[in-house]
């Protein structure tokens, strides 16, 4: 019963595919003379990119900038060239492509991965090959525990961060008189949220709270209502939560459906610290405290975090959200070190990234503090923002140095915000 | 009513059916007489126009149907009721002989038909709500010649109708055949049963290796000489 | 567990299950009556999403009127593809048929990240903040509705199928595509419809979802794999089964989710698919076929 002949069958699926790939790999290997070659490693397809996206224009704003002043002046002005590999989220094909970023493009240096899940075992990779590899944003301990030589991370560990939600919890507490004593958390279950999520049971007793509860899903969840339900019985004080994007606008739905009302949710940037998130879950959202590394409404010294956040957004979709911000501070601390350096040698540059030193306040970097690495490789004392989202936008609260307006606590029950 | 010219059939590189050239007259029982492999279903497949053909032309009523589509050629009332029934099994024996008269011309008079059906064949009404692959052999062989009926056939191709039935079923069948004839259906029947077919058929030809070699009338092939050796087992 | 949350994981379970149930029943329909395992599904769910979040930013529509064009539009989608794409390569082997469904699935993928962006997207209706209270028991009104759908959808396709004449021919080229073609059917054109109504059903499934859920270019995934384990545990093509089947799978992670954790409920599902493989190959409903 043969109708059509192979060759037209063939050619129909070889048309499908060839489309299909065409879309998949969108690559640019121009090389041009005098350039430190740069790798990223980001998700920038599946259902990540959008994050991941975010986090190379950071990078790539930055270098914008370098390359329009001069380049690194140390070595002729040459400029710093960015080759992004994609990660598609997956640990597994971040290591082949940060493989074939040192061995085939040959870059200088490589920058990730945003999900601690993929930073782990690509900074093994860039170990390996002695390649130096800054973490911009991915908050596992690990990453920076393992005694390696070439990974220095420029933001937060999971520890630190977790412990920053308890001294928000604190602050509000003392700032309102109305003390939270229970903590519920709930978190997907990658790496990221996992490790957090145990920093925080680990380290709650010492600020004074009890954890009722803890939760975890995985990301791809599509009804989470039963966990909620669970969690409502539990009746917590506060919220701890480390969520993407896709699950933070499901469970803001969700409780809503359900009902859950608390003092406060308090989850830890990810999916909640996404400008599509605030957009998405409306006025669901409204009152949301996130826990965050940065947020361009935090006051800087003078006018820098408003000036460069609004230079940015001339050429780019959305503000300098922590995503966008880390990976450019990142890419300031590179530049500085190549400065130093006046080489794109691999072991020299990583001599020179291990005894960076930036003054925050007379130097390009957003972030409200310095810049050195300890022995392992990670900044010491890395502050972050708290936001609330209040009419509708995201507003610097904690801490006073940098907040822009006071915190709207204990966030108001559903029914009284005539939601239900 | 039916007739072939030159008719050439392939599976793939395999030449089956080689320069068939036939016609059977309004109103016969025809048989088709051949050793297993013969070609004999290519032959029925070619004409219900299920199977490509390489060259050659088919006419039905007058009418070129070489390049119609198997639904088509069953609109025209040529209709093959196949070997292994090809019923439909979780679909009951109601929805089986409904869908019999899927086509237009058949579905107009699908109600009268069906009554015809059902007295031709009681046991199929006594069933009719029973899934047709719960069905013994017998019943399944009436109900595949109760869905062919369905279509108001003009020319019905029955292929190997009687096997695997038991003997007294056989015989029933046959006159079934006949009593269908009668009623002014031309028949094209296969079967492994030569002597039983020729008995009833006024006409016959002999395929081998996918070639006419005797051809006439249905007492001529019973006498021949080389038929009775190959085929009829004397 | 106390009563209060059984009752919430028992809802909970059986409105998610119709939705499982209306995009199996799509995916069963297309298996029976083609025989082809197609990826693309859950994209054709993305892309009725789309479509869904469109009408309703754009022409600020209801996002349940929008369904008068999500259906149409993508049960004329689905005959366009099996025209084309499909029917082409239905006597191909096995795996060129799926190299074709995947190799369109990741098309479709992508497409939608070309053409929408890789952002979540979600839509806020007059629906939203409608919810439901039975007794302790809280659910969206956009979960009822969705339910509601879907149920009615799955009952007239089901009636469809079982009562009109052609909804016994795609029964029939389901059963037995020969035989089907021996009694006068279009086999080909009831290919186009049964590919059409399947594709119908994801979409619809999308439209439904839109409000309570959210899209991006790869939510399809997401909702597809269960559907293909709704579709073995039912037994392949078999509609019943991927109803029953939708609510099974729908109580087993709202209640996984509950007894054990929301991270292990698709392991529990899983844990479904690997034992119905092992044990009842053919589904609950299937039958053995020679
Ligand atoms: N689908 C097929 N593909 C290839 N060869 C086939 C196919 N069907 C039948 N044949 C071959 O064609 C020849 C004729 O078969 P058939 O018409 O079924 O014989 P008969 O009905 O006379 O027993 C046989 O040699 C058979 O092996
Ligand atoms: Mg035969």
């Amino acid at each position: 019963m043969k109708r059509y002949p192979l060759l037209k069958m063939s050619f129909t699926l070889s048309l499908v595919l060839i489309i299909g790939l065409c879309f998949i790999f969108t690559s640019s290997a121009f090389a041009a003379p005098k350039e430190v070659k740069v790798g990223l490693i980001y998700p920038v397809s599946g259902p990540l990119a959008s994050v991941g996206k975010r986090c190379v224009n950071g990078h790539e704003y930055a270098v914008k900038l370098i390359n329009e002043q001069g380049g690194i002046k140390s070595m002729g002005g040459a400029k710093i060239k960015l080759i992004v590999a994609d990660s598609e989220g997956k640990p597994e094909i971040g290591m082949s492509e940060t493989e074939k970023l040192i061995t085939r493009e040959n870059v200088a240096v490589v920058m990730g991965a945003w999900q601690s899940a993929v930073t782990f075992p690509t900074t093994q990779v860039a170990e390996k090959y002695k390649t130096p590899y800054i973490v911009p944003l991915a908050v596992a301990d690990a990453i920076t525990e393992r005694g390696f030589k070439y990974t220095f991370r420029t933001g937060m560990t999971a520890t630190i961060n977790a412990n920053l939600a308890f001294d928000i919890i604190k602050w509000l507490g003392e700032k309102t008189g109305k003390k939270a004593k229970t903590v519920a958390i709930l978190n997907e279950d990658s790496l990221w949220g996992d490790s957090t999520a145990k920093t925080w049971e680990k380290n709650a007793g010492n600020y004074g709270l009890k954890v009722v509860g803890k939760f975890m899903y995985n990301k791809a969840a599509t009804d989470l209502s039963p966990t909620i339900t669970k969690m409502k019985s539990l009746k917590p004080d506060i919220v701890l939560q480390c969520a993407y994007t896709t699950d933070a606008i499901l469970i803001t739905k969700q409780m809503h459906e359900m009902d859950f009302n608390c003092m406060a949710r308090i989850p830890s940037g990810g999916g909640y610290a996404d400008p599509k998130f605030v957009k998405a879950a409306g006025k669901l959202g409204e009152n949301l405290i996130v826990n965050m590394i940065f947020h361009p409404s935090a006051k800087g010294p003078g006018t820098k975090v408003q000036d460069t956040n609004a230079d940015y957004q001339k050429s780019y979709e959305g503000e300098m959200d922590e995503y966008v911000t880390t990976a450019f501070d990142a890419t300031w601390v590179l530049k500085d070190a190549l400065e130093r350096a006046a080489s794109a040698d691999r072991k020299k540059l990583r001599d020179a990234i291990s005894k960076t030193n930036i003054n925050t306040n007379n130097s390009p970097v957003l972030e409200a503090y310095d810049f050195k690495f300890n022995e392992k490789g990670q900044v010491p004392n890395p502050t972050g923002v708290a936001a609330q989202i209040q009419n509708g936008k995201m507003l610097a609260i904690h801490p006073d140095n940098v907040a822009v307006t006071k915190p709207v606590y204990p966030v108001p029950t559903w029914k009284d915000r005539g939601l239900r | 009513m039916i007739s072939s010219k030159e008719l050439n059939v392939y599976y793939r590189q395999v030449h089956v059916l080689k320069d068939i050239s036939f016609e059977i007259q309004k109103g016969e029982i025809c048989s088709v007489v051949g050793a297993n492999g013969a070609g004999k279903s290519t032959l029925i497949n070619s004409l219900s126009r299920i199977l490509p053909l390489k060259s050659g032309s088919i006419s039905f009523n007058g009418e070129d149907i070489s390049q119609y589509p198997p639904h088509r050629v069953v609109e025209l009332g040529l209709i093959q009721v196949p070997e292994g029934r090809k019923l439909f099994p979780s679909l009951t024996v109601l929805e089986n002989l409904e869908l019999g008269a899927y086509q237009r011309r058949a579905k107009e008079k699908r109600e009268d038909t069906l009554r015809e059906v059902f007295s031709l064949f009681p046991i199929l009404d006594k069933r009719r709500a029973q899934l047709a692959g719960t069905l013994s052999g017998g019943e399944q062989q009436m109900l595949a010649l109760g869905r062919g009926l369905m279509s108001l056939p003009r020319l019905l191709m029955m292929d190997e109708p009687s096997l695997g039935l038991a003997p007294l079923i056989v015989k029933q069948m046959f006159n079934t055949i006949k009593q269908i004839n009668v009623s002014g259906v031309t028949i094209l029947l296969v079967e492994q049963n030569a002597r039983k077919a020729l008995a009833i058929s006024d006409s016959g030809f002999v395929i081998e290796n996918g070639k006419i070699t005797i051809s006439g009338k249905g007492s001529e092939i019973a006498e021949n000489e080389h038929t009775r050796k190959a085929f009829l087992g004397l | 567990m106390n009563w209060e949350i059984f009752f919430q994981a028992l809802t909970s379970g059986i409105l998610t299950g119709g939705l499982f149930a209306l995009v199996a029943v799509g995916l069963t329909m297309i298996l029976g009556v083609l025989k082809i395992i197609n990826f693309a599904h859950g994209e054709f769910l993305m892309l009725g999403m789309y479509m869904t979040y469109w009408l309703c930013t754009l022409f600020n529509m209801d996002p349940y009127l929008t369904l008068i064009i999500t259906i149409p539009a993508f049960f004329f989608f689905g005959v366009i593809i099996q025209r084309w794409l499909i029917n082409p390569i239905l006597d191909a082997p096995m795996e060129i048929q799926i190299l074709l469904t995947l190799g369109l699935f990741i098309f479709l993928a992508n497409l939608a990240q070309l053409l929408f962006g890789p952002h979540v997207r979600s839509i806020e209706t007059a629906y939203t903040f409608k919810i439901l209270t039975i007794g302790s028991v809280n659910f969206a009104s956009t979960r009822l509705i969705m339910f509601i759908f879907a149920i009615i959808f799955t009952t007239a396709l089901y009636i469809f199928l079982k009562k009109t004449d052609l909804g016994k021919a795609i029964r029939a080229c389901s059963e037995e595509s020969y035989g089907a073609m021996l009694v006068g059917i279009n086999v080909k054109r009831v290919y186009m419809i049964a590919f059409g109504i399947g594709t119908a059903c994801a979409a619809a499934a999308g439209s439904l979802a839109m409000p309570i859920y959210y899209v991006n270019p790869h939510i399809g995934a997401t909702f597809v794999m269960t559907a293909f384990v709704v579709v073995v545990l039912g037994g392949m093509g078999n509609f019943m089964g991927a109803l029953v089947g939708g609510f099974i799978i729908g109580l087993a992670e709202s209640f996984g989710a509950v007894i054990l954790s929301a991270s292990l409920k698709q392991l529990v599902t899983f844990t479904i698919f690997v034992l119905i493989l092992l044990l009842r190959p053919t589904g609950l409903f299937g039958t053995k076929r020679s």
